[in-house]
């Protein structure tokens, strides 16, 4: 199932993201300007196969110091926090939290991240104790 | 509901069947001399821009490389699609067209336009 989330929260996905409530309450009331409807940023592209998740974030501006990836359990905290000065050199900053529920166990050692103009690549292997297994079936005789 | 229930095929057309154009995302800060403006191009090779600038209408394009799915994987969210990136600015008088600099880094264009120096003029006076 795809849900496209450009200006919704979808109800139910396979992959549910559990914003910091909070604090994106907090970033809306300063993007007012921007947005026009409650929008979940960065935006996030999500990929599964049997053995590996892959996100895809747009985060414009913001360096590899400026990027955090947490995880806790299945959830995958995604986070970045960057100078962002006005027209008259005061400083500022802009930042975003955003969950992400992962349908299996990873490996944190495991990730691997790639940024490139504003695109970040995350690679999440699934951890081997959570892959299924199969179960020898013995006759009972 | 009847037995002999008769199975309709719909045809089925594909969403994407072209590249949507978006208007990315700005910024405009003012400093002393020259406007600061700053577009949210994530995605895009520094080549794939193109910047004009015309009479007082400045305009950017790019053009985005296409993210897929990866082999194998099957999609479970998407929040942004493939795009590319389309947006024009109407400036206001006074800013030299010839010194317009800007940089690409980090998914984002910076721009500065400066303000042209108020140019004194020597003006002729031509007998009548």
């Amino acid at each position: 199932m795809v849900w496209t989330n450009r200006t919704l929260r979808p109800l139910w996905h396979p992959l549910r993201d559990f914003g910091s409530f909070q604090h994106e309450v907090e970033q809306l009331f300063q993007d007012l300007q921007s947005l026009p409807s409650r929008v979940l940023r960065p935006a996030l592209n999500v990929y599964t196969r049997e053995d590996e998740v892959l996100v895809r974030a747009e985060v414009p501006g913001y360096a590899q110091e400026d990027l955090d990836i947490a995880l806790e359990g299945r959830t995958l905290r995604l986070s970045g926090k960057r100078n962002a000065p006005d027209g008259e050199g005061n400083g500022g900053t802009s930042s975003f939290v955003r969950n992400l529920q992962l349908p299996f166990r990873v490996v944190a050692e495991e990730i691997t991240a790639r940024l490139s103009n504003g695109i970040l690549e995350l690679r999440l292997p699934r951890a081997a104790e959570d892959r299924p297994k199969r179960i020898a079936i013995e006759s009972a005789q | 509901m009847t037995q002999n229930s008769q199975v309709q095929t719909v045809e089925a057309r594909p969403m994407n069947e072209e590249r949507p154009v978006f208007a990315p995302r700005y910024q405009l800060r003012h400093a002393e001399d020259a406007i600061l403006l700053e577009l949210d191009l994530p995605g895009v090779e520094r080549d794939a821009i193109e910047l004009q600038i015309d009479e007082r209408t400045l305009s950017v394009r790019a053009r985005r490389a296409a993210m897929p799915v990866p082999e194998g994987f099957r999609l479970s969210l998407r929040e942004f699609e493939d795009c590319d990136y389309q947006r024009s600015f109407k400036l206001p008088a006074g800013f030299d067209a010839e010194q317009v600099e800007a940089s690409y880094g980090h998914g984002i264009l910076a721009l500065t336009l400066r303000k042209q120096s108020p140019a004194t003029r020597r003006i002729e006076v031509r007998q009548a």
